[in-house]
């Protein structure tokens, strides 16, 4: 049993970052589970367990997603079990942004930066993960971290009172 | 300050490596509680050698099969935490259905409110909430995905499902700016077909087809096609029952008949990615055209 709830730690890892959100990343993990308890005997060759059991749990982050899609405006942090980066340049105010960006990039854009910059998947295999053609996967990665440099970009730009100063 | 590339990416990575990394024991014990309704699809190798009965035989089957497949994917699951390449891995294959009209027909079972439940490949009612009989018919690999009684629906389940899923509604309303606050247009929609139609052609940043007639079981009405705006930096809003404010993610395509039964708006919708196969797209549009309405 200690293996499998090793392998639900990974999923949920994966769930917890895609939707930032404590709540749906559990809910999302558990129908993964379920899900593929369910259909585990359709998976002919045991190679390609990883690659889809990160599929099921994408795809129960879209339907997370999709049930809480009357979106609360208002953002919070995420909690964590785990001490924060000690990188001198991962300051307060970049997670901030980071977390506020990345919220306004949609699932499908969430799901690549995760599996391509967290789980380190190579973007050949992201797209085989997510049955999208190599080439969607890097328009979007492109794309959402476009958007999160922009994000901390605003962050470092100097304010009106502080030019003022 | 400019960034470079290099630097976002670093510092992305950084605060990936954040977060929650380890499942609570109350999912896993959740989990384990609805195996018992849960029964696995088609057995196969790992269902023979794995699949058993009974409380912790079912959770150590889950367990025996999840590991199993994991150490033959030659899959590390030890230790707790997340990170390192995984192993380069290929994506599944799909499994062939049936066709829509090969399915056997009967009294159709109704379709029960609520997220996630399977389905059988069959023909199912909407439940009584809902002001019009309707009835439609799916394939296997279908889940409940309702969200009312006047948004009812299903989704596709299994390792081959995505973003999409077909709706049944009843709109009141639509929003003033998809992009803006929860308001919806006032004066409200009115209660036709048409009005409807134009309110949801006009909202901004969608693209939209040209709406044509369309006639279901006998019942007229419109269809359109509608495209969410590419990822405009906010959530994107769009209809709302007298329940719930809907919204769609980036680029999604919103296939929409819209009829007048007796005077009760209804609305189906096909919801899907950009990216959807043609046989994905094909099937949802089956759904649509099994629709049957019995006032």
């Amino acid at each position: 049993m200690s293996l499998a709830v090793a392998f639900g730690d990974r999923l949920h890892a994966v769930a917890h970052r895609i939707l930032r959100d404590t709540h749906l990343a559990e809910d999302a993990t558990q129908h993964a589970l379920l899900a593929i308890w369910r259909d585990l005997p359709q998976l002919r060759e045991p190679a390609r367990f990883e690659a889809w059991a990160y599929r099921v749990v994408v795809r129960a982050c879209y339907a997370e997603g999709r049930k809480s899609r009357a979106w609360a405006p208002n953002l919070r942090l995420l909690e964590t079990d785990e001490p924060m980066a000690s990188d001198a340049t991962h300051s307060v105010h970049d997670r901030d942004q980071l977390e506020r960006g990345f919220r306004r990039l949609s699932v499908d854009h969430r799901a690549v930066v995760v599996l391509h910059h967290y789980l380190d998947l190579p973007l050949s295999q992201v797209a085989q993960v997510l049955d999208v053609p190599e080439g969607t996967v890097r328009s979007r990665l492109h794309y959402a971290m476009r958007g999160l440099r922009a994000a901390l970009e605003a962050d470092a730009r100097p304010t009106a009172q502080g030019v003022a100063q | 300050m400019s960034r470079t590339e290099r630097d976002t990416t670093r510092v992305v990575r950084s605060w990936l490596e954040e977060g929650v990394t380890v499942l609570p024991d109350r999912v896993l014990d959740a989990v384990e509680e609805s195996l018992h309704a849960t029964p696995q699809r088609r057995g196969g190798w790992l269902a023979r050698h794995f699949m058993t009965r009974g409380t912790n035989r079912l959770r150590f089957g889950f367990a025996a099969a999840v590991v199993a497949a994991a150490i033959l994917a030659g899959l590390s699951v030890l230790p707790r935490d997340v990170g390192g390449p995984p192993t380069p891995t290929a994506t599944p294959t799909s499994t062939a259905t049936p066709t829509l009209d090969t399915l056997p027909t009967g009294t159709p079972a109704s379709l029960v409110l609520g997220e996630g439940q399977t389905l059988d490949a069959g023909t199912y009612a909407l439940t009584e909430g809902f002001p019009v009989n309707l009835t439609f018919t799916i394939r296997d690999g279908w889940e409940t995905c309702s969200a009312g009684e006047h948004e009812q629906g299903v989704c596709p389940s299994g390792p081959d499902s995505g973003s999409r899923g077909i709706s049944f509604l009843i709109i009141e309303n639509v929003v003033a700016d998809p992009c803006g606050s929860d308001a919806m247009v006032e004066p409200p929609v009115g209660p036709s077909v048409d009005d409807l139609v134009a309110a949801i052609a006009d909202l901004e940043g969608f693209e939209s087809s040209t709406p044509v007639e369309v006639t279901v079981d006998g019942y007229s009405g419109m269809q359109l096609e509608v495209i969410a705006p590419f990822n405009p930096g906010c959530d994107i809003r769009t209809w709302a029952t007298a329940d719930r404010l809907n919204g769609v993610s980036s680029n999604e395509h919103n296939l929409l008949r819209i009829l007048d039964v007796a005077g009760t708006r209804v609305m189906i919708a096909a919801a899907y990615p950009p990216d959807v196969t043609a046989d994905e797209r094909s099937e949802m549009v089956g759904i649509m055209d099994s629709v049957r309405i019995d006032e």
